[in-house]
């Protein structure tokens, strides 16, 4: 996600979709009564989650002695880590979240700067 | 390369010898896939009434279809297809609420003239990768 914002007042005015974005660069959403100097571009940085789900241990076993017939089986459990997709690596994720989910409408919200880098979001 | 894809054929076809026609899906249909696709808004509060153009840049090398939609403010129901233009007049023959999209190899530019004070604008855009 790529969120376009006016600098002097914080308000949002585009969004780009998406996780992954091969030429972020020239990614631009500019209205025009805002100059190219006073729009902020706001890359949101994702990292993969991880989740430990329970998957079982099998083994080749032989099940009939007479007839040498060969079954999986299970002998046991293990814990693995999977992949449970991405989530925002910033501390207002549950935000970014909602307005990917379309829970909650980013243009309600303007940026919070800090030095000039986005630190949250605050309802308008 | 040789002949490499993936296909579905619908049932009691086989996938192997069937036609097109007989496939749900192939990897060598052409499809439109999705570039870019975003949100934008603007309202309106310059006090009178205003023209509101935005201005995206796609980063690719040509000139893309797009598909556009539009949500007034005033008429928050429902979201309108964007007509592309080159212009869309008005009832009364006046440039009021007449928009129009120019597609470059850079950019594409949305523009919606006209709109009164204190409305607001919300669009949803889908640029494909596929060339005009």
């Amino acid at each position: 996600m790529i969120i376009f914002y006016s600098k002097k007042t914080g308000v949002v005015f585009g969004v780009i979709n998406g996780r992954v974005h091969e030429n972020s660069d020239s990614l631009w959403i500019q209205p025009d009564d805002i100059p190219q100097d006073n729009v902020g571009k706001y890359i949101v940085p994702f990292k993969p989650k991880y989740r430990v789900e329970e998957q079982p241990i099998t083994e080749m076993r032989v099940v009939d002695k007479k007839t040498m017939r060969v079954e999986q089986v299970v002998v046991g459990k293990k814990k693995v880590k999977v992949s449970a997709g991405m989530e925002p690596d910033v501390p207002f994720a549950g935000l970014i979240s909602d307005f990917e989910a379309g829970k909650k409408r980013i243009y309600d919200y303007k940026v919070k700067l800090d030095k000039g880098e986005v630190v949250g979001f605050v309802l308008k | 390369m040789g002949n490499y894809g993936a296909k579905i054929s619908r049932p009691g076809y086989d996938v192997k010898t069937c036609s097109n026609t007989q496939l749900i899906f192939s990897s060598a249909f052409e499809t439109m896939n999705v570039a870019v696709a975003g949100t934008s808004s603007k309202t309106n509060s310059s006090g009178s009434n205003a023209d509101i153009n935005f201005t995206i840049t796609h980063g690719l090398s040509f000139a893309p279809y797009i598909l556009m939609f539009y949500k007034l403010s005033s008429s928050s129901s429902y979201w309108n297809i964007h007509p592309g233009g080159p212009y869309f007049l008005s009832d009364d023959g006046n440039h009021a609420n007449a928009h129009h999209i120019e597609v470059t190899s850079s950019n594409v530019v949305v523009k919606f003239f006209y709109m009164p004070d204190g409305e607001t604008i919300d669009i949803k855009y889908y640029i494909f990768n596929v060339s005009l």
